[in-house]
């Protein structure tokens, strides 16, 4: 073996290489990553950036999610306001039916159906950032408004729906009329018009007639109650998957993304190691010669 | 034998010696000289007299600078290939302007306006993502044509280098046909252009009886031959204005596969080609999937959507032409989320929202990102693969540079020997002299005494 000068400069290509291979173990321990160009996996990278899709759709969802609680916390509370103004109405006039022929009595009655009347009409048109919850799809629409003396829907018969999770969605809005109406001659808005008059001018029987649509709003703002609960479970169950997708693919965006600490430790100990005798062979190379014992 | 005999071949062998020394001491004086190979003393005995002479010459192994050579070709190419690629590949996957990372930002805001979908808000979110994912394949795009046109400069470089080894290789070969210098220098300095030669490109070299080296393309285009040698020609007579390279009126861009010209052409009219081509065709799926959900929508005002994206005019790369349609752009409003006509309605909002993880039609089965991913890979494993055949090829030229070495190459040990060798023969020999020289003064003083 002869050690020529192409042998001494070559070695610095050995250095070179050690000083390459610690460098990457260095880089791979001081960010905690072992991907830092597609190149280093290329198929690594590939499912990584299918693991970042699956966490943004799943972030995507769980902000929808976020407005759908909103609103849903928003029917809720409409639903039970219904709910308590319209067993109002029936316990005042079943309380005022009896002294009807007091004409103060009916007058007052009248009065106080009146306010829940606005109450629920209000509670009807209800909106949360512009929008109508009881219009249906129309929501830049009030639900009902008084026109020509006559409480009139103005949305439409189409719910809107928001994906929670993949493959389910849930509404967003109530059709108005399903829960004022249903398959009923006329609106509760309507009919409590009317019952005010019967309790104005002292009309019993007209009074008594119109109770059965009262307590049909009554059952129906049950029904929307009822399917709402089931609504929110959905949504809590889809949250959960969500999150728990989420996570999952994150902890799969780690696995693929992250070094295996205790082995790029042992990789940058090799690589310092192999660098240290790198740069001794090359000084004892350059330092001793035959000319350095004939002297 | 006479006396005087004696002196002469004591003359003779005290030449020798000095030639040894004087080798020995070139070879020193060599030793980090690029190309230089060692040379070696013949001392023979030079006739029946017992004669001493010296002969001097070279240990060039023809063979394994041939094998050099060419490993030398495909490892500087792939290496070329890797560095350039690794550059590319940094543009890809920068984080938070990626397209995958904006791709992303631009289906949440789709997603957000169908959970409000008569929000203005919304709406300017969905435009001003739209943009930022339009930006992001026109910076792209820009990224991948400028590292294209940046190589492009850098073949033209290398071409103006092969030119100017061309024309020096031919002028040694000039002085080796009229026999003016050291034969062996000229071989030296042939070497040395050969393999400068060999690092841009993949030539083959013809030696001929005569000494001279001639140089082909790997075709057989001559680039010099005896003492001429032609230019190679980088016209802008490429596709987009990229350099075209024509050897004696013969287009040799296709030809040169090998050394750093090959790398850079390759990388020029392959990979990076193949990779804008991908882009376009995302950006057009991105236009076509994105516009037809669109217009199938209304807008808040109830009129039909009009298209979302649009190509900027005259610019020919679909990725780098992608915009919003600027009425989409001067007014939000224009954003059509309702399937239905109702200003509530979310349908089209939803549609386009899905399109992150549902395939367009058209699309191969793929979903936008899917695709743009195939991109990530393309680039990352064509990064992988230069590097690893680079890595390869460093293996076997480390081994061939060792054979190699060890045949040309100058060894300190080696010389220090020598030196001494030729020392110690040289003052044997001037002892020899001295002692026939005395012996002939004594004779002489004898002579004149009688």
């Amino acid at each position: 073996m002869r050690i020529t000068a192409d042998i001494r400069g070559g070695n610095l290509g050995a250095i070179h290489a050690a000083a390459a291979r610690t460098l990457k173990a260095r880089t791979q321990l001081e960010t905690g990553k072992r991907m830092t160009r597609p190149s280093d996996d290329p198929a690594g990278a590939r499912q990584l950036l299918a693991h970042q899709t699956t966490v943004a759709a799943m972030g995507s969802y769980e902000r929808a999610t976020s407005v759908v609680l909103l609103r849903q916390g928003m029917l809720e509370r409409v639903s039970e306001n219904l709910l308590t103004q319209l067993t109002d109405v029936l316990n005042t006039t079943t309380g005022a039916l009896g002294s009807l022929q007091d004409g103060e009595a009916g007058v007052r009655a009248a009065i106080a159906v009146g306010s829940l009347r606005d109450g629920i009409a209000s509670d009807l048109n209800t909106s949360v950032q512009g929008e109508y919850l009881f219009s249906g799809s129309e929501a830049t629409t009030p639900a009902f408004s008084k026109q020509g003396g006559q409480w009139v829907y103005g949305g439409d018969t189409a719910k809107v729906h928001v994906a929670i999770m993949p493959g389910r969605e849930t509404p967003i809005s109530e059709v108005g009329s399903q829960v004022a109406q249903g398959t009923a001659s006329d609106n509760v808005l309507n009919t409590l018009e009317s019952l005010i008059t019967a309790l104005d001018t002292g009309d019993t029987a007209t009074a008594r007639s119109l109770l059965p649509a009262v307590n049909d709003a009554i059952a129906r703002v049950i029904d929307m109650q009822n399917r709402l609960g089931v609504e929110q479970a959905a949504v809590a169950a889809a949250q959960q998957r969500v999150t728990t997708e989420r996570t999952t693919a994150l902890s799969s965006q780690s696995a693929l993304e992250e070094a295996d600490l205790v082995a790029a430790a042992l990789a940058l100990n090799q690589s310092d190691t192999a660098y240290r005798a790198a740069l001794q062979a090359t000084g004892i190379l350059n330092q001793t010669s035959l000319l350095d014992f004939l002297r | 034998m006479s006396l005087l005999n004696s002196l002469g071949m004591a003359t003779a062998a005290l030449d020798a010696q000095r030639r040894g020394l004087e080798v020995t001491g070139r070879n020193m004086a060599n030793l980090n000289t690029p190309g230089y190979a060692r040379r070696t003393v013949s001392i023979v005995s030079g006739d029946a007299e017992g004669f001493t002479a010296a002969r001097v010459g070279s240990t060039r192994d023809a063979v394994l600078d041939t094998r050099y050579r060419r490993e030398l070709q495909s490892a500087v190419k792939d290496g070329v290939i890797a560095d350039e690629l690794r550059a590319v590949e940094g543009r890809v996957q920068s984080s938070g302007t990626s397209i995958d990372t904006r791709m992303n930002a631009f289906f949440d805001a789709w997603s957000m306006l169908a959970s409000q979908p008569s929000s203005t808000t919304a709406r300017q979110g969905v435009v001003a993502e739209g943009r930022l994912l339009a930006s992001a394949f026109v910076d792209t795009q820009s990224s991948f044509e400028d590292a294209r046109q940046g190589i492009d400069l850098r073949i033209r470089t290398g071409v103006e280098t092969l030119n100017a080894l061309a024309r020096e290789l031919a002028l040694v070969n000039e002085s080796v046909l009229t026999r003016t210098g050291n034969p062996d220098d000229l071989a030296d300095r042939q070497a040395q252009i050969l393999e400068q030669m060999s690092q841009l490109a993949d030539v083959r070299v013809v030696t001929q009886a005569d000494g001279s080296r001639d140089v082909t393309t790997a075709t057989g285009v001559s680039l010099v031959a005896g003492d001429t040698s032609t230019a190679i020609l980088a016209s802008s007579g490429g596709v987009d204005g990229l350099a075209q390279l024509t050897l004696s009126g013969v287009d040799v861009t296709g030809d040169i596969t090998g050394g750093q010209l090959g790398g850079w052409l390759s990388v020029r009219d392959s990979q990076l080609p193949d990779y804008l081509a991908q882009l376009d065709a995302l950006a057009s799926s991105v236009i076509t999937a994105v516009n037809a959900a669109h217009e199938a929508g209304t807008t808040m005002a109830g009129a039909a959507g009009r298209p979302f994206f649009s190509l900027a005019a005259g610019v020919s790369s679909t990725a780098a032409a992608l915009q919003v349609n600027p009425d989409v752009v001067d007014d939000p409003s224009l954003v059509a989320a309702s399937a239905t006509g109702t200003v509530g309605d979310n349908g089209t909002a939803k549609a386009i929202a899905d399109l992150r993880t549902a395939a367009p039609t058209g699309g191969g089965g793929a979903t936008l990102l899917e695709a743009w991913s195939a991109l990530v890979f393309a680039v990352g494993n064509d990064t992988r693969s230069a590097e690893a055949q680079k890595e390869t090829r460093d293996t076997v030229m480390t081994q061939l540079a060792h054979l190699r070495d060890q045949a040309v190459g100058v060894s300190l040990d080696d010389e220090a020997a020598a030196l001494m060798r030729y020392q110690r023969a040289f003052e044997a020999n001037a002892q020899y002299f001295a002692a026939i020289n005395d012996t002939l003064m004594t004779l002489m003083t004898l002579v004149g005494g009688r």
